[in-house]
């Protein structure tokens, strides 16, 4: 197994499993070349967040995630994985460490701009509560244009990319939940994102709508070098990946190329005996 | 996103809209008093009787009164439409609405409510304004020559009221999603919050107090400045109640919990949701305290002094509080409404985990009666600090007078009003299949 003390930053390379076509078609835009650290759209620096009663959500942790790499982030409930995403998508300030989304440091960004930066560089999928119920696909998909993002693909491409061709002017409402993920997912990547952040994506899916899921955002890092932070519970989804971050009591406790669903399981198992 | 906010629940918004018609009505109705009085070709000696009995005033004091309820009202009722919307604002804070945008979507909704409701409002109160107007001359309280006149200003007036208090409330209840950082939203959207506000708590004890020290002042006052000072004793008392409505809930729950494990999933219930349930608390006081300042002292005089006052005079008190009554009343039942709609979920998971449903709608009535008591006692703390002063400087005595009958069928009101709002929606939501409203 391959370790690491958590307070160096973690940088691996990108284990390519590119698509027989990895064209970059949508290479992140430009702006990002400036930034010192070219190669990382998630950078987080000793990054720690304490909540109110004194609970430890994270103790420093560092993570750069270049463009095009997919990274899962696992670990027990409470190991501080939401947390990790939250503060690296800029929904959550910490409380020490600096953190650089999309080439531009967000640590004490203003919220307007900062809102801002995430409507342009960042897509989100949740577990549930993704979108707005009494909207239509096509509408829901629109969102993050309507609010100002840059129109960088058009909803019609975005959904023939998750399968959802045709489908565009049904509410949403009516959608079963696979499709609702797949929603999503593209409205996720109307705006040709830098990163897509993923919290428990497949949480509510059957196995095989889920792999549906996964390839969509896998052939997002491998097509459109999107960088694709995840976090899951469940080792078939981090097996997608091609990083496995595992956070125990709000560090990082392993770090290193993601291998297969069997493997990551024992991983995990290894990391929870350790705290048991 | 106002799309959605409309679509998403319409119900959240016939709270604001009616309360925002009939606080137009009301001051329609209280500036075609206002002109058909002063417009009206008396003699200078009816003039001088008109002004003398203080009927003259009528129309101002109604439509500034009006003017003040509504801003309470229409701020409560729009509030809790937003705080509905806690999700789906979350959802678009995460994926790239700045709080600005936020708020401005809030305002375009409080606004596109206050059209159409301020449009169905002004006729119903020029109609009402026409049938008090004769109410008036049938009972002789003002001459004949009185006749019925529009003011001028009705339609701008009217609007301005609703519009700004419509966006008022919701850009104070827009203050927190808008500002919430996105990861506490999301969070704070699936589990309503607990803990009683930091501000909220102090400034409701102080509004209270400022009531309580306001109502000492006068009953040191001459009768009819005291008489006057006593609406503000009690808005500021029924804001200070709403504001603690979360801690006074709280207080009527451990009452709830020794009514066995039904009153327990009740009293959890209200617990969990004090905060939107306090909502409705404010219209609620106000409404009970309202018709019960009025009445007592109506009973209180005649039993002091052995005098019947005029059956005129007694209609003029009626229908004016009447009027305030019902329109409290009605954001009451609204806002409850609002409140049972965003419950459905829960209600729903009630049923899954193994609640039959009649004992889902029994957990539903505790809680009525929870808010039905703290209501009645909230609205009587009020109604008892405006009422002394007013009594002890018209009468010369501290003690409120009321026939037991008529307590009763206070209680009785005030409880038909919260079920109405409260049970009758449950009942009829737990007709659907509970996996249907989960799923």
């Amino acid at each position: 197994m391959w370790r690491r003390p958590c307070a160096v930053t973690c940088s691996v390379g990108a284990v390519n499993r590119t698509s027989p076509c990895g064209v970059g078609t949508d290479v992140p835009a430009p702006g990002d070349g400036q930034s010192e650290r070219m190669d990382s759209v998630i950078s987080l620096a000793s990054v720690s967040r304490r909540y109110p009663r004194g609970v430890r959500a994270l103790r420093d942790v560092s993570l750069d995630v270049p463009a095009g790499q997919f990274v899962a982030v696992m670990g027990e409930t409470g190991s501080g994985k939401s947390t990790l995403l939250h503060c690296a998508a800029g929904l959550d300030r910490p409380d020490g460490g600096r953190v650089r989304l999309a080439g531009q440091d967000i640590t004490r960004m203003r919220e307007a701009r900062l809102t801002r930066l995430r409507r342009d560089r960042a897509g989100f999928v949740f577990q549930a509560y993704n979108l707005l119920s009494e909207l239509t696909v096509r509408q829901n998909v629109a969102l993050p244009v309507r609010l100002g993002g840059p129109r960088a693909r058009t909803v019609d491409e975005v959904l023939d990319q998750v399968g959802l061709a045709g489908l565009g002017e049904r509410p949403v409402g009516e959608l079963s939940g696979g499709q609702r993920q797949r929603v999503a997912v593209a409205r996720a990547l109307v705006t040709a994102p830098a990163v897509i952040f993923a919290d428990e994506p497949t949480g509510a899916l059957d196995p095989a709508t889920g792999a549906r899921i996964l390839a969509l955002l896998r052939a997002a890092a491998d097509r459109d070098r999107v960088a694709v932070l995840m976090v899951t519970h469940d080792p078939v989804a981090a097996a997608w990946s091609d990083r496995l971050v595992l956070l125990r009591e709000g560090a990082v406790v392993d770090d290193g190329p993601a291998s297969d669903a069997a493997g990551i399981a024992e991983r995990l198992r290894g990391v929870s005996a350790v705290s048991a | 996103m106002i799309r959605q906010a409309f679509r998403a629940n319409p119900w959240a918004f016939l709270g604001p809209a009616a309360t925002q018609a009939l606080a137009a009505a009301l001051v329609a109705t209280g500036l075609c008093l206002l002109a058909s009085f002063d417009g009206a070709p008396l003699r200078p000696d009816q003039r001088a009787a008109l002004t003398d009995s203080g009927v003259a005033d009528l129309g101002l004091i109604f439509t500034l009164s009006s003017v003040y309820l509504a801003v309470l009202i229409v701020g409560v009722t729009m509030g809790t439409a937003i705080a509905d919307q806690a999700r789906d604002l979350a959802l678009v804070r995460t994926i790239g609405a700045t709080p600005a945008r936020v708020r401005r979507a809030i305002a375009t909704q409080a606004a596109l409510v206050a059209l159409p409701a301020t449009a169905a409002g002004i006729p119903l109160g020029l109609l009402a304004g026409h049938a008090w107007l004769h109410g008036l001359i049938g009972h002789g309280v003002v001459p004949a020559e009185v006749s019925f006149r529009v003011h001028g200003g009705t339609v701008p007036i009217a609007y301005a009221v609703t519009v700004g208090t419509s966006l008022l409330g919701a850009m104070i209840a827009a203050i927190r999603p808008s500002r919430l950082r996105p990861a506490v939203a999301l969070t704070e959207a699936m589990v309503p919050r607990r803990r009683a506000g930091r501000v909220r708590t102090p400034i409701g004890l102080l509004l209270l107090a400022g009531g309580i020290a306001l109502a000492v002042l006068i009953s040191g006052l001459d009768p009819q400045t005291a008489d006057q000072a006593g609406l503000f004793v009690m808005l500021a008392m029924c804001v200070g109640v709403g504001l603690l409505g979360p801690v006074l809930l709280r207080v009527t729950v451990p009452a709830v919990r020794r009514l066995g494990s039904t009153g327990a999933l009740a009293a959890d219930a209200v617990a969990a949701r004090a905060r939107s349930l306090s909502g409705a608390l404010v219209p609620l006081t106000l409404a009970v305290a309202f018709a019960a300042v009025t009445i007592v002292r109506g009973t209180t005089t005649a039993h002091v002094t052995g005098i019947t006052s005029p059956a005129a005079d007694r209609w003029l008190e009626y229908s004016g509080t009447g009027a305030y009554t019902a329109f409290a009343a009605i954001a009451a039942v609204n806002t409850l409404v609002t409140v049972m709609h965003a419950r459905r979920h829960e209600l729903a998971v009630v049923r899954l985990a193994g609640g039959t449903r009649g004992r889902t709608l029994a957990v539903v009535i505790c809680d009525a009666l929870v808010v039905t008591s703290t209501a009645l006692a909230a609205g009587a703390v009020v109604a008892a600090t405006t009422l002394l002063p007013l009594l002890h400087t018209a009468l010369g005595t501290w003690r409120p007078w009321l026939p037991f009958p008529w307590l009763v069928a206070g209680v009785a009101a005030t409880a038909a009003l919260v079920f109405a709002g409260m049970v009758a929606p449950a009942a009829a939501g737990l007709r659907r299949a509970p996996i249907e409203v989960v799923g």
